[in-house]
């Protein structure tokens, strides 16, 4: 599968985060920490990995998504998985 | 060759406390086995004579004659198992045993068989027959890797079936999707078992192990939620099990009994999950609490956002036409005295309509247990009082008596209000107990 852009990748992950989160209703910044400043938690953010994941086909390990820590840490995740 | 396969009976909740029996208005679900001896047999070379006990329906007796007996137990079967192996090797006959006990305290299984198989037993099957064919059993089996699963061929259900009888007789077997797990849940024996890669059984395994059991008018039981995770394209994997179970023709709650969660599980997954399971024809959550930190949280301390949250998974179930059939267990180190009466008050709040009550219980094999022994806390090492119904371990905030005290009133205090439940129909009235 051809990557998409960062923009895509970015609008998808905020799809999904206001889909597993209806509760947040503020701006999602790149720079947001999942735990922190959206409120995911741990499942949360396994279950939006899950999800992206599935939507980009990607197989992957736990090990490989152990730094992911913010929004952009996903996109950049998804980029170079995809690449 | 004759091959005589063994699953050793275990006490179940009504068998260690019968004034259960007299308490609770429900019919007791007897489960079948685990699918290690049906997976074992899937994999026996052909020119083999097999033949299958199931010891909780026909006591086993050295009536059954074979060349080689083969167990697969876990941790509640073990007292019976070591007697049994004790039995065959006292009559000079070869006995070997493998699955989750013997994998988690081999040097404790070995003292009572001739051979014992750690972890996966699939790998190293034909050696271990080849060898005893030839009189040079090994004292163990483990294979290296983990099993190749696109190798398995669907379990030999039709073992288990032909072992029913009119008192025996599930309406459900366990379904394998998926082995192993990268997490390290403090409870879960599934990384010492089957290894800390989650491995996908391939869909044409599974939808034909389906098939199977619907030949024999059986639903499927899955009691894992790794499927749920992303590790290993797991996500994908199910949700394509799901589609496949949407065009299954059945009728609603006729394919698949439960399936295994918890509520921090129900309460992350993406909507589209829940949609999707209910769609396929699934109506009941087999819904695991007490393991997870809203649960631990809201039994044991009482924390209010945790209880709400607890609540909120009931209602999310509901609202998706999925019963929620909770199990709820008690004796974690965060339980005081107090978490009876917060149980109790949840189930009033979240108007639960059936459940099930469980001791925890530190298995061999899991981190509990490790931890435990480090601390000095096992108190029991009667291995059939570990069946989530006996005291096995020193709890931190209560005597062993309170715990188990305690455990016994919430049966009956849940179930002294639900008397109407024993006019339902069989499957609306059973639990497991």
């Amino acid at each position: 599968m051809t990557a998409p852009s960062a923009d895509i990748l970015r609008n998808d992950v905020d799809e999904i985060i206001r889909r597993i989160r209806p509760d947040f209703k503020g701006e999602i910044k790149v720079t947001d920490r999942l735990r922190e400043d959206i409120g995911l938690d741990s499942l949360h953010a396994m279950e939006l990995l899950s999800a992206v994941t599935e939507k980009y086909e990607l197989d992957v390990d736990i090990e490989e998504v152990q730094e992911v820590k913010t929004v952009g840490d996903v996109v950049q995740f998804l980029t170079t998985a995809m690449a | 060759m004759k091959i005589q396969f063994i699953y050793p009976a275990f006490e179940r909740h009504a068998q260690s406390h019968p004034e259960l029996l007299d308490a609770v208005p429900c019919d007791e679900y007897l489960g079948g086995p685990s699918l290690a001896i049906a997976n074992l047999a899937a994999v026996t070379p052909a020119g083999y004579e097999m033949a299958y006990c199931d010891d909780r329906v026909t006591p086993f007796s050295l009536d059954l004659d074979a060349d080689i007996y083969a167990l697969s137990f876990f941790t509640p079967a073990a007292t019976r198992a070591l007697e049994i192996g004790d039995m065959i090797r006292g009559a000079g006959k070869k006995v070997v045993a493998g699955g989750i006990f013997p994998s988690a305290l081999p040097d404790v299984a070995q003292q009572h068989f001739d051979s014992i198989v750690i972890g996966e037993g699939e790998g190293v099957w034909q050696r271990l027959l080849e060898d005893a064919a030839a009189g040079r059993l090994a004292p163990r089996y483990q294979q290296q890797e983990p099993f190749d699963l696109a190798t398995l061929p669907p379990p030999r259900i039709d073992l288990y079936i032909g072992a029913e009888n009119d008192r025996f007789h599930p309406d459900d077997y366990p379904l394998q999707t998926s082995r192993g797990c990268p997490l390290r849940c403090d409870a879960c024996v599934v990384p010492c078992v089957m290894g800390k890669k989650l491995r996908l059984v391939p869909q044409e395994t599974i939808l034909r192990a389906v098939q199977d059991l619907a030949s024999h008018g059986k639903r499927a039981a899955v009691t894992e939620d790794t499927s749920f995770f992303f590790f290993s394209g797991a996500r994908r994997h199910f949700r394509e099990f799901l589609k496949a179970l949407r065009d299954d023709p059945r009728p609603r709650g006729e394919k698949v009994s439960y399936i295994g969660i918890t509520m921090p599980m129900i309460l992350a997954l993406d909507p589209t999950i829940l949609a999707d399971i209910s769609e396929a024809g699934i109506n009941r959550f087999y819904l695991v609490c007490g393991f997870d930190p809203i649960t631990r949280k809201a039994f044991g301390s009482g924390d209010q956002e945790s209880l709400d949250k607890a609540v909120e998974a009931i209602q999310r179930c509901k609202d998706n036409d999925i019963e929620p059939y909770t199990s709820l267990l008690v004796g974690n180190d965060t339980d005081d005295e107090g978490v009876f009466d917060r149980i109790l008050s949840f189930t009033e709040k979240a108007d639960v309509p059936k459940t099930e009550f469980a001791i925890f219980t530190p298995y061999p094999g899991t981190p509990a247990w490790e931890q435990m022994q480090a601390e000095g806390r096992i108190i029991d090492r009667t291995w059939k009082h570990y069946n989530d119904a006996n005291v096995v371990f020193r709890p931190k905030q209560m005597s062993p008596e309170r715990l188990l005290q305690g455990y016994l009133d919430l049966w009956r205090d849940f179930y002294k209000s639900k008397t109407f439940l024993a006019s339902l129909e069989h499957g609306d009235r059973t639990i497991q107990f």
